[in-house]
């Protein structure tokens, strides 16, 4: 059984074999070779060497995206012409384009044919899809959800207070960063001719009210995720959301990747039985900087916590991978204590 | 007497409620009443917004509240400002404040800069992505008494490094106190910089600043 083939029977609420590992995709690919990020992002060869390089040194975790055209954050926000910096070890950052929120009246959805760095996102995407060696799945790229979008463009403090001193327009633009995220997506099966899986990152739902995601967040990202039936949708959150976990799990998505800041057995109680958990382990003070040794023991309890009774994957509770040797002492935990039936704490 | 306890009650619950045209239409008739803009400031804002951060830390507020507070914070300064200076309240002291080089994060550095503005600073706004000779002009030309720099990301810290050597460089360090901060942002990184302060959060933000303006 492949990685991918534990994870996609978590994916389904079951017990695959043993509990997976799953790491989010990053500029870490980059990074760990020596690679300027702007260079891994233009130059496709490299990128897919890059990619398939840390498939190689870790064959026994899944990555999500797989091999995907990665062009970080800021593909869908320079469709709508925002300016984009790049940084030799970082993903890219992008500048807002919406300084008066009357703007939004004359905001277009972009096409993603022509419009920003969409057109460069398909290219990548094919040329990967024409060049990856048969034994690795080729994944879309990550969308941004609508509210990261949407704030990306109109930056996030006028956005927020938008929600009390404009509603109409953060429906509106809400509306605009929803169609742009559908039709990325299309453009992106286009070239493929349908994707197993979709993945989008939204993390502004985590700062907000209950009330405030009921009405701003929760209907356009179900009308995302059900515009792809049939796909396996993931949905990354690094904020905290226990606050909004049950309305979280009625937009439709499959398998949620969640914050540290998240309790993990009250998660799992709560919306264990409904989506996948992939989780939660905390990035900088433990992942990036603690000893193998300390972060097996951690993975040993999160997998006493989460993993009975399936639907669960070990992974880090943000965007953050690496050092090589964190990941590896987690794919350990997982081989050393992760073998199905797991009995309950 | 009991007209004016009434509406600063009234105003600071509409701060709470983040109710911001009540807010403004009771600014108005608190000044039209004759109460002072310091009774003002001390009894309802202060005090409306130390009561939206307690939500926010009980969870029953989340992010669009705080800045939400900020932006009041603002409104109400600067629509008390004329009666302030016409009373002669002076202000606290004069900041520059931006996000490095880089940088494009702007929540937490407006929620000081509002805290800062109602504990009665005079700031200066530089935005986000803030070049060096910027911070640098800044402090040659409007000769502020605290320059605040805040760095978001990680790869954005080494800005507020390279700023402290262009003071000095330029002769402009023994002019103007230094205050940093941001998520990763530490008191040992400040220390290591030669900041002279660092405020872990809007609240020790505004004591820092008040010490800095205490030490001659």
């Amino acid at each position: 059984m492949t990685p991918r083939d534990r994870l996609m029977i978590a994916a389904q609420l079951k017990e695959p074999d043993q509990v997976p590992v799953t790491f989010l995709r990053s500029s870490y690919d980059a990074t760990r070779i020596g690679l300027n990020v702007k260079e891994y992002i233009f130059d496709y060869k490299k990128k897919l060497n890059a990619q398939i390089k840390l498939h190689e040194s870790f064959p026994d975790c899944a990555f999500v995206p797989s091999i995907n055209p990665d062009f970080g954050i800021v593909a869908e926000a320079s469709g709508f012409g925002a300016e984009i910096i790049y940084y030799e070890k970082e993903p890219p950052m992008n500048h807002t384009i919406i300084n008066e929120v009357e703007q939004i009246d004359n905001l277009k959805v972009p096409d993603p044919h022509t419009d920003g760095l969409l057109p460069k996102v398909l290219e990548a995407y094919k040329y990967l899809i024409e060049n990856t060696p048969s034994q690795y799945q080729v994944d879309p790229s990550a969308i941004r959800g609508p509210m990261d979008l949407a704030t990306a463009i109109r930056g996030v403090a006028p956005f927020l207070s938008d929600m009390y001193k404009n509603p109409e327009y953060v429906h509106k633009l809400m509306d605009i960063t929803t169609q742009t995220e559908i039709n990325f997506m299309k453009a992106m099966d286009d070239v493929s001719g349908g994707s197993e899986i979709i993945f989008m990152c939204d993390d502004i739902p985590g700062l907000i009210s209950p009330k405030f995601f009921n009405e701003f967040a929760l209907p356009y990202m179900k009308k995302i995720f059900n515009s792809f039936k049939g796909k396996v949708k993931f949905y990354h959150n690094c904020k905290g959301s226990m606050h909004i976990l049950e309305p979280l799990v009625e937009t439709g998505f499959q398998v949620f990747n969640f914050s540290f800041e998240n309790n993990l057995e009250e998660t799992k109680k709560r919306i264990g039985k409904k989506v996948c958990l992939m989780g939660n382990v905390e990035p900088i003070g433990i992942f990036h900087t603690a000893k193998p040794r300390e972060i097996e023991d951690i993975c040993k309890s999160q997998i006493e916590t989460a993993a009975p009774e399936g639907a669960y994957t070990l992974s880090v509770g943000a965007a953050v991978y690496g050092p090589d040797s964190s990941m590896q002492a987690m794919i350990n935990a997982a081989q050393k204590y992760g073998k199905y039936p797991i009995r309950k704490k | 007497m009991q007209d004016t306890e009434k509406l600063i009650s009234d105003l600071k619950d509409a701060f709470v409620n983040i109710d911001s045209a009540q807010v403004n239409e009771l600014l108005k008739q608190a000044i039209e009443l004759g109460i002072s803009p310091k009774t003002i400031i001390e009894k309802a804002i202060r005090q409306g917004a130390d009561e939206v951060g307690k939500k926010y830390e009980a969870c029953e507020y989340f992010l669009p509240e705080l800045v939400m507070s900020g932006e009041m914070m603002k409104e109400a300064i600067t629509f008390l400002k004329p009666k302030m200076q016409a009373e002669g309240i002076t202000s606290s002291g004069k900041i520059i404040f931006g996000t490095v080089k880089g940088d494009l994060h702007d929540v937490g550095k407006n929620i000081v800069i509002s805290m800062l503005v109602v504990a009665g600073f005079d700031v200066t706004d530089l935005g986000v992505d803030v070049p060096p000779e910027k911070f640098i002009s800044e402090v040659e030309t409007k000769t502020p008494n605290i320059l605040c720099m805040s760095s978001l990301l990680t790869h954005t810290m080494p800005e507020l490094d390279n700023v402290m050597e262009i003071l000095k460089k330029e002769g402009l360090r023994e002019k103007v106190k230094v205050m940093v901060g941001g998520r990763p942002v530490t008191k040992d990184y400040a220390d290591n910089i030669k900041a002279d302060s660092y405020g872990k959060d809007a609240y020790e933000a505004v004591e820092e600043a008040k010490r800095l303006m205490a030490v001659k």
